[in-house]
């Protein structure tokens, strides 16, 4: 036991060592917080973006108008919210609804909107509250260039907007300039001709941007609901009954019948903490792949350096091998280690948007029982791989011939990622019933359906799968390790391995 | 206690249809310098790798330091193997305190030993220097001094001296010297019969994995005939039928002397060789022959091992 934690010993400090560890064990939080901490900016930075509309129905302008105000409104709301969160005296909370359903925002316009909400805010905030800032206009319709002349044909008026529209040209502003991000087109029976699914479109939407659908959905609900509101005037319906009735919005209580009697409300802690597997399951798959690659390359250094052969004089091939999967499991579960930590910490520490929904879910995920899973899959997880890596490392004569292998254990690797969403969507359906089953993937299966309490007897049954697996990979992994680390020169075949695992071969 | 420190009794190696070592038998006297010599795939390795119990023999015993297995004697041995390799990450000292530490040692006094070895043979200030960036003769060193940090009783040297430059060359046979003179017993096998000559008590020689020498350095050299080479443009009828000349062959004409011929004179072993160079000197100013060369030095231990590794592979045992 003393050789094979010494050969652990040095497996975790020369590890350890490498600038490779350390940039693992900072970069995945600092890229999550980077992600998170730019996507917000990028988020609050958008750039307004310019747009026409030609209209020769006469119909839909001022509808779309009040579809973009409308939808600016329901976002200077929301920052509201997210300010008021912010900037609330302790133990004080707002008067005005904040929440950003349609009811909400209508009453937030019609009080007055921003200047009046805030100033029913001011008394509950912080002394030095910043002052709020308002959002960009996402969308800002503007008028055609003077050059081109709105009642000629749309051919024309079309052919004139090209330039502005592929950025040759740019438009005027303000008194200033930018590119036109997009034109629509109305023709003159576009009122009939938005419910006509054939024959050529009476209402266009012409942009290069095909990536950013707010604003042709932001259209076509001003679109939608002027069509609707014509229909309605002509059949005698009262449309603003019509609008305050569409404004409700019904209360669903959601419960899980597999929580303690008296606490079964679902809250949107618990929905999240019910997709914390999936989380869970790309950080074993990360942090598995990222281990294999330390054990693959240590073993094959001690290969192609000749280091195996003087290890053997002093040691068993079974305490180098035993060695090398405690050290290289200390390291990875430091890593997770690391990182869980990190995110639990944050999660304490933060305090912006939805920190009133994050600390619950970590409590929440903390409570599952999920961390327990998580570690137990890691380490059977790792054991199963290490078995193959192990022997893989062993075969390899240098890392250029473990390339060839690399890339099916790679394929083989990435199915838990390209199944995780789908399995965590359906945790007992017939895809999660049989990669659960699958050896190789029971780890990442198990996590996945870790929150969803899958049957006792699959719990079971497959944690013996993987301790079972894992054990018969090693014990292959051993008589591969000890035959296959003194040889050089031509890899050994399919066959003459399998006579090594069987123990039929000269040692 | 056994005065050897390693027996090897019929051990016999197959790999499938090949056999790499077949019925070697051989046993090395406690604090001798022993030689383990022969040509490129005469099983030098796969003997080593058997006696480490690094590879299992087909047949035959190991006994090393009285033990069956070496991982039970692990701390009395020391081991170079042929193909060096070291963690090129680690530093050199680092690296020799974490074999010694395998062998046995306490991390604290791997540590003191892995410093003074190193400054002992020249590498102090290379100590917190990492593998990469030694230069490979130092590398070697490193090495050598792993697998004597723990003052292993019998230490195995398998091609120590390859790679070397000459000054580390002679390094490492005072290295090897000094252990023998700690009472350590060394086996060391080699291609260069130079060192085996200056360093070796006694030589093991096998070719095609079987043992066709074992004994001093002297009855290897004795085991081939001595001879005279004259070269001459002179009959050497004068010489025939002389007493102690078992037999004179031409080798052809002479690159040195034009128009001379090369003789080779076959002496019989038992007779004074010394004795009979003089005879064949007297007759041929007697008998009027003209020389050009007259050669009788001393074999080499390198005349006999192509003598031996040339001849059948059959056993020749001296005392």
């Amino acid at each position: 036991m003393r050789y094979t934690l010494l050969i652990a010993l040095r497996e975790f400090a020369e590890n350890a060592k490498t600038k490779g560890f350390w940039i693992g064990i900072f970069m995945l939080p600092l890229i999550l917080a980077i992600s998170f901490g730019v996507s917000t900016k990028l988020a609050k930075s958008e750039p307004s973006r310019y747009f026409v509309v030609i209209d020769k129905s006469g119909a839909f302008a001022e509808p779309i108008d009040h579809s973009i105000e409308w939808e600016h409104q329901r976002s200077v709301l929301q920052a509201l919210g997210q300010y008021a969160q912010e900037n609330l005296r302790a133990g004080q909370k707002p008067e005005v609804n904040l929440a950003t359903y349609q009811a909400a925002v209508d009453t937030f316009i019609a009080a007055g909107g921003k200047d009046a909400y805030l100033a029913r805010l001011s008394p509950v905030l912080r002394e030095n509250a910043p002052p709020f800032k308002e959002p960009t206009r996402l969308f800002v319709r503007v008028e055609l260039p003077r050059e081109i002349d709105a009642g000629a044909s749309s051919d024309a008026v079309l052919a004139g907007l090209k330039p502005y529209l592929l950025g040759e040209r740019r438009i005027a502003v303000n008194g200033g300039e930018a590119p036109l991000f997009a034109a629509l087109l109305l023709e003159p029976d576009a009122v009939a001709g938005a419910m006509r699914w054939t024959g050529a479109e009476a209402i266009q939407y012409w942009s290069t941007n095909l990536a950013v659908n707010d604003l042709p959905e932001l259209i076509n609900n001003a679109l939608n609901g002027e069509t609707r509101r014509r229909l309605y005037v002509a059949r005698g319906v009262d449309v603003a009954s019509v609008r305050e009735i569409e404004a409700t919005w019904a209360r669903l209580g959601r419960f899980d019948p597999g929580k303690a009697a008296g606490t079964e409300t679902v809250s949107t802690a618990d929905r999240i903490a019910r997709n914390v597997p999936v989380a869970f399951v790309y950080l074993l798959w990360i942090s598995l792949f990222t281990v294999m690659q330390m054990l693959l390359n240590n073993t094959i250094e001690e290969k192609s350096n000749r280091i195996a052969e003087v290890l053997l004089s002093s040691v068993t091939p079974n305490e180098i091998m035993m060695g090398k999967l405690l050290g290289i499991a200390g390291i990875g579960l430091t890593m997770v280690g690391a990182w869980l930590a990190t995110v639990f910490i944050a999660a304490q520490l933060y305090h912006g948007a939805g920190a009133e929904v994050i600390g619950p879910a970590v409590d929440a995920v903390v409570a599952s029982g999920m961390i327990p899973m998580f570690l137990l899959c890691f380490l059977l997880g790792y054991l199963i791989y290490a078995g193959l890596f192990l022997s893989i490392g062993a075969l390899c004569n240098d890392i250029k011939e473990a390339q060839s292998f690399q890339g099916p254990m790679m394929l083989i690797m990435m199915v838990p990622l390209f199944t995780m969403i789908f399995i965590n969507r359906d945790p007992h359906g017939t895809l999660a019933t049989i990669l659960t089953w699958i050896p190789l993937y029971t780890p990442f299966t198990m996590m996945n359906r870790a929150a969803a309490d899958p049957p006792i007897a699959e719990l079971v049954g497959a944690t013996l799968l993987m301790i079972a697996t894992a054990l018969l990979l090693l014990w292959s992994a051993g008589r591969i390790f000890r035959m296959a680390m003194l040889r050089t020169g031509n890899r050994p075949k399919l066959a003459e391995i399998v006579q090594w695992v069987r123990g039929r071969a000269d040692s | 206690m056994s005065g050897h420190v390693l027996e090897l009794e019929n051990v016999t190696k197959r790999f499938g249809d090949f056999t790499a070592v077949d019925d070697v038998s051989l046993s090395i006297p406690r604090g001798s310098i022993y030689g383990f010599l022969g040509p490129n795939g005469a099983g030098k390795t796969t003997t080593i790798r058997m006696i480490f119990d690094i590879i299992k023999p087909t047949s035959g015993y190991i006994s090393i330091l009285g033990a069956s297995s070496a991982l039970a004697v692990r701390r009395r041995i020391g081991y170079l193997p042929e193909e060096k390799g070291l963690y090129k990450a680690m530093t050199a000292a680092a690296t020799v305190a974490y074999f010694a530490s395998l062998k046995g040692l306490s991390r604290k006094t791997a540590k003191q030993r892995a410093y003074s070895l190193l400054e002992r043979y020249g590498l102090g200030e290379f100590a917190g220097t990492r593998i990469q960036a030694l230069s490979k003769g130092m590398g070697q060193k490193v090495q050598v001094i792993c697998a004597i940090a723990h003052e292993p009783e019998f230490v195995v040297l398998d091609e120590p001296f390859s790679g070397l430059d000459p000054v580390n060359q002679q390094v490492l046979e005072k290295l090897i010297r000094d252990l023998a003179l700690l009472g350590s017993t060394v086996l060391f096998s080699t291609h260069v019969m130079q060192h085996a000559e200056r360093l070796c008590d006694r030589m093991l020689l096998i070719a095609k994995g079987r043992k066709i020498f074992d004994g001093t350095v002297a009855s290897a050299k004795a085991t081939i005939p001595r001879r005279v080479l004259i070269s001459t443009e002179s009959s050497i009828e004068p010489l025939a039928g002389l007493d102690g000349v078992a037999e004179i062959k031409q080798l052809g004409d002479s690159l040195t002397n034009p128009g001379a011929k090369d003789w080779e004179i076959r002496l019989h072993g038992q007779t004074n060789a010394q004795t009979s160079a003089q005879t064949i000197l007297e007759r041929c100013f007697q008998g009027g022959i003209v020389l050009r060369r007259f050669d009788h030095s001393e074999p080499s231990l390198h005349d006999a091992f192509v003598a031996l590794v040339g001849a059948d592979a059959s056993i020749k045992e001296s005392p």
